[in-house]
């Protein structure tokens, strides 16, 4: 920059010096997205439907054994997340090209980087209050229906919590590859909904355990409350032979955190490079 | 790096597969002029915009803003800029005020000076009473003005606006108009794509023309006067004009065509400059015609405009 004068330099540094740090921009990204939710009433939808569900499960059935009654509390958690991460994170990326929202942000001193991981965490906060929501609830009603406390929640709370963030991360990189708003929702909610446990099924019947898809390792999340942990059958009805598969716990973890950041890193690799052609 | 200007362009090339929108431009933008951006539709005027606000990365060749390469170093090299391009689309859900606070605090600004300033952008570009309002309500015309306030937030040295004026009334062009001069003054450095040949010659200090994703041109807007003088003036006269008095105006020596384009306007075709557009008018006067009013058809610039695109083809 020899070219310019001293005074330039002095400006054009000041002005650098007065950007914000990438934590701070992280911050107010996510924080202003969060916002969307509120005002578009997706996370006040979603609280009114885990209310009505836990509601509704209350009132079917109510078993004595306290495991067995936060089990089927939780038994529609995992489709709960599936739905949160399409309302929260199914069009994140997409939108700012599709809506042209990134004619006003792109051309900001901010990263995209930091754009798109603002958004994540905004999209992550969003679907843990939904889930946590669900867990307070389906631990108030246990303890107010049954006087005890059902153990192993907070395990169940933390795998769910790792499905959440591979999940959001497959719903981001749809998102990011995908070229309108509502093809990226629906592939994200049709891959994790139909897509995938289909696959499971199909898979199970030819006798190949899919421990490598993700919502079959989101099953741990409910399965650790049976006691003892469930293992592989397999029955024989005449000539068919059924194979009944369960996720292993430590395979489980690890399957959900390399979805989260292979996913992310596609997602964000992608990000960076689309054009606003 | 060496650069010469607050913007650069270096050998800047983009192409979408076997289209080039931009060819190897070099171009320098010096400090505090008001630059404009001509060309046809799909000259490569938008392209050079994005690559300039990191919206599309160049195929080849480099930008640079106050020295940064926009490719390399984003943060550092938007961080004195404003800029429009294409139509702004804004976030439904927030209002004018939310929108301006949220662009401001990405920039750094924050507390009393933010909470005034978004005011006083938005009194500015006549938005105030709509600042509590959701953006999802409003009209094209109004996201123009809010995406002019986005602009001016926090008082960036170097503007880039891609058709300022699009989608705006007469008089929101005639403000836009005026606001740049306003920036002029201040010694802002502007570049500005635009269609309106007359905008950029009322307001820039230097014009730069391309076609075909290659540069034509780029001078003075003083020199263009000099460069391509009109020779094409439309008469206007009180009466309708009679065939006679068209044969007696074909006739007189300058003149090289006379074209009737209704009842009372006439577009003359003649040979010379200021002084012979000067005796062409004392000649029709003499023929008996009461002219009513008497230009040149085509600005200096339209007249560079059409000639070099015609000859870049």
């Amino acid at each position: 920059m020899c070219g310019k004068n001293v005074e330039d330099m002095d400006a054009i540094k000041e002005r650098v010096e007065t950007l914000p740090s990438t934590f701070k921009q992280l911050f107010t990204v996510s924080s202003f997205e969060f916002l969307k939710f509120l005002r578009g009433k997706r996370l006040l939808a979603m609280l009114l439907l885990t209310t009505i569900t836990v509601f509704l499960t209350v009132a079917i059935s109510r078993p004595e054994n306290s495991n067995d009654f936060i089990s089927n509390l939780l038994a529609f958690i995992t489709t709960f997340v599936v739905i949160s991460v399409t309302l929260f994170g199914g069009d994140a990326v997409v939108s700012e090209f599709e809506r042209k929202t990134g004619y006003l942000v792109f051309p900001l001193p901010l990263e995209r980087s930091v754009l798109i991981f603002g958004k994540y965490l905004s999209a992550l906060t969003a679907s843990m209050i939904v889930v946590g929501y669900h867990y307070l609830l389906s631990i108030i009603s246990v303890f107010l229906i049954n006087g005890s406390l059902p153990s192993k929640v907070g395990l169940s709370f933390l795998y769910v919590f790792l499905y959440v963030l591979s999940a959001l991360s497959i719903a981001f990189m749809i998102s990011a590859f995908m070229k309108g708003t509502t093809g990226s929702s629906i592939l994200t909610f049709a891959l994790l909904f139909l897509i995938f446990p289909s696959i499971q099924s199909a898979l199970s019947f030819a006798g190949v355990k899919p421990w490598f898809l993700v919502t079959f390792a989101a099953g741990i999340s409910t399965l650790i409350f049976e006691h003892p942990y469930p293992k592989d059958t397999t029955e024989q009805f005449g000539n068919i032979t059924l194979h009944i598969y369960y996720p292993e716990v430590a395979i489980s973890i690890i399957v959900m955190i390399v979805y989260a950041i292979l996913c992310l890193l596609l997602c964000w690799k992608k990000a960076i490079t689309k054009e606003m052609a | 790096m060496v650069s010469k200007g607050v913007m650069e362009a270096e050998g800047l090339t983009k192409a979408y597969g076997r289209i080039v929108a931009l060819k190897d431009l070099n171009l320098v933008v010096e400090k505090g002029l008001c630059v404009g951006y001509l060309g046809p539709n799909g000259a490569g005027k938008t392209t050079t915009i994005k690559i300039f606000t990191n919206l599309i990365k160049a195929t080849s060749g480099k930008a640079y803003i106050n020295g940064f390469d926009v490719a390399l170093e984003t943060k550092k090299a938007l961080a004195d800029v404003g800029a429009i391009v294409e139509t702004p689309e804004f976030y439904p859900y927030l209002t004018p005020s939310e929108t301006l606070t949220y662009l401001g605090k990405i920039r750094g600004m924050d507390g009393a000076f933010l909470i005034s300033r978004v005011k006083e952008v938005l009194d500015i570009v006549k938005l105030s009473q709509w600042r509590n309002e959701r953006i999802g309500k409003f009209s094209h015309g109004m996201k123009q003005r809010l995406a002019i306030a986005s602009v001016l937030l926090h008082d960036p040295n170097i503007l880039i606006l891609d058709e300022p004026t699009s989608g705006l009334d007469p008089r929101g062009i005639e403000e836009v108009r005026e606001l740049i001069t306003d920036l002029k003054r201040l010694d802002k450095t502007i570049f500005m794509s635009s269609h309106l040949l007359y905008e950029v010659q009322e307001t820039a200090d230097k014009v730069v023309l391309i076609n075909q994703g290659s540069l034509l041109r780029y001078v003075d807007v003083d020199e263009i006067a000099e460069l391509f003088k009109p020779d094409r003036v439309i008469i206007e006269s009180l009466e309708k004009l009679s065939k006679d008095q068209l044969d007696l105006i074909a006739g007189i020596d300058l003149v090289e065509a006379v074209i009737q384009t209704s009842d009372k306007h006439i577009i003359v075709n003649f040979r010379g400059e200021d002084a012979e557009r000067a005796e062409l008018l004392d000649k029709v006067r003499e023929l008996g015609i009461r002219i009513l009013s008497y230009k040149p058809a085509v600005s200096a610039l339209e007249e560079m405009y059409l000639q070099l695109i015609k000859e870049s083809k």
